[in-house]
């Protein structure tokens, strides 16, 4: 169980990076990356490491996709 | 038996979750697929941190803090979300798309281009295979890992192994890695100038359009907010107990203040107070470093403060002063970073 | 007897993930894939959760606390940002 759970993440992991590349919605590319950090920090507490997972979710649940969902305004902003 | 209890429960809960990704997944309208995503997942949850809570009688004070905050947090962001996909349907017939790539039917020449880059991704992919299979997963530790597992609770009476190896044994890199946080909030300073922004009363072209934040987000910001400070506190002073510290504690801060920020558009930040702050907790985390230097063993020794018990609150040396310390750092550069960047 | 629920809760869990993962992948609008991401979210606190009572340790508990608590913000700032409101 524990095994293919992880195995699941990971791929989740991959789809969600694939995903945020190729998107043409930046809005949604950049929600598919927060994905990623979610499920990376998933994987993190199912290896054992708790410090490494809470530093993952502080920093990639929020403040993360805030930064990118800001310059994407600022950049599309410039552009109109 | 109560067993059984907690067993049904979590059982309901994980059958709700599931019927929360079906609907997600079959229901036709963006409106029923966020209800359905949002009314099941949270009620799974609770029903799942229930069940646990059969369990474990001791964790209940944690579970029941979860299941407030999801309780709390997760129909506000949907309403607001609700909110969005029905503004931006109504102002312009379609959801605009931001289309940043450019035509992709333009050329063969970009189809090559993906099948070059194709092969260069599945080329690294095979490298990492081969090296993730054939690693072989060690039985004990290494010699430096097992000298840190032993004296961190011995010498420096800490239970949390790793924040005792990141602040005293590693504190170097810690105050480097610090440096490299202000370096990057003043580089951050020096290109996005302020005056960019202007006031509210200078209108761009669509830009300043600043409308008021409805009153369920609002009110939900304003429970949210004080709570998000406290578990900050919580987890920066539990840093050398349990899992947490300084820079996580930090984090969270940050995203308390930004969180006050995007619910009420008008709140201003007090950019002085906090780089005072920042500048004085960065001063001070010197500081207590070279005291370590004066009166202890070496720099940022953590035995300037009383070891105390073991598992004790004030325990561990300064480690909860360094805790503290570079959580306020943090806190205060990442939100002074933040605000900078709003457009 | 506990085991078997734990596993099949944990494939009831895991099943719903790949629904929403399908919809994050399939969804027409952004706010569909948004959506998705905030009910990842949400099943993500509950898998930790469950591995904490699995392992039985009560420190993986913080981590879903944190993603409790400041989820909220990326979903918040997206919907202002669909509204134009930042």
């Amino acid at each position: 169980m524990n095994g293919l759970l992880l195995y699941l993440l990971c791929f989740s992991i991959l789809v969600s990076g694939i995903l945020a590349v190729s998107l043409r919605n930046l809005l949604a590319a950049v929600a598919s990356a927060g994905l990623a950090s979610l499920f990376a920090a998933v994987c993190y507490i199912f290896l054992g490491a708790p410090d490494v997972a809470m530093t993952e979710a502080s920093i990639g649940s929020g403040l993360s996709v805030l930064i990118f969902l800001y310059a994407v305004r600022r950049t599309s902003a410039a552009r109109e | 038996m109560i067993e059984l209890v907690g067993g049904v429960l979590i059982l309901l809960g994980a059958a709700f979750h599931f019927s929360a990704g079906l609907g997600m997944f079959r229901m036709p309208d963006v409106y029923t697929r966020m209800q359905a995503a949002t009314k099941a997942s949270t009620l799974g949850n609770t029903l799942v941190l229930a069940g646990i809570a059969f369990f474990h009688p001791g964790w209940s004070l944690k579970l029941i803090v979860i299941v407030y905050f999801v309780f709390m947090t997760n129909p506000v962001s949907s309403h607001a979300l609700a909110r969005a996909a029905h503004a931006i349907r109504n102002s312009m017939g379609r959801t605009p798309v931001v289309d940043a790539l450019r035509d992709a039917r333009q050329d063969r020449q970009r189809v090559m281009w993906r099948i070059l880059v194709a092969i260069v991704v599945a080329s690294f992919g095979l490298i990492f295979a081969t090296v993730a299979i054939s690693h072989v997963e060690q039985q004990s530790l290494r010699p430096l890992a097992e000298s840190y597992v032993r004296l961190v609770p011995e010498a420096l009476r800490a239970p949390n192994v790793v924040t005792g190896i990141l602040l005293t044994y590693r504190a170097f890199d810690t105050l480097g890695e610090v440096a490299v946080l202000f370096m990057v909030a003043a580089g951050v300073g020096l290109v996005l100038t302020s005056s960019e922004r202007g006031n509210d009363d200078t209108p761009g072209p669509g830009r300043r359009a600043v409308t008021q934040s409805s009153e369920i987000v609002r009110t939900g910001a304003q429970v949210l907010g004080p709570l998000t400070a406290i578990f900050a506190a919580y987890i920066i002073m539990n840093g050398h107990l349990s899992a947490g510290g300084g820079f996580q504690g930090g984090a969270v801060i940050a995203s308390g203040i930004v969180l006050m920020l995007l619910a009420s558009p008008s709140y201003q930040l007090d950019l002085k107070f906090l780089s005072v702050a920042e500048s004085a907790a960065g001063v001070l985390f010197v500081v207590s470093g070279i005291a370590g230097l004066l009166f202890a063993g070496g720099f940022l020794d953590n035995r300037i403060l009383p070891l105390g018990q073991f598992g004790a609150f004030f325990s561990a040396g300064a480690i909860p002063l360094l805790s503290v310390l570079l959580g306020v750092k943090v806190g205060c550069e990442l939100s002074v970073i933040l605000d900078r960047f709003r457009p | 007897m506990g085991e078997i629920i734990l596993c099949a809760a944990a494939a009831l869990i895991f099943f719903g993930i790949v629904l929403g993962v399908l919809r994050l992948i399939l969804g027409r609008t952004a706010v569909d894939r948004i959506a998705a991401v905030d009910m990842l979210t949400v099943m993500s606190i509950t898998l930790i959760a469950l591995y904490a009572h699995f392992v039985g340790r009560a420190v993986y508990l913080d981590v879903a606390l944190v993603y409790g608590a400041l989820s909220f913000l990326a979903v918040l700032a997206t919907a202002r940002y669909l509204e134009r409101g930042f």
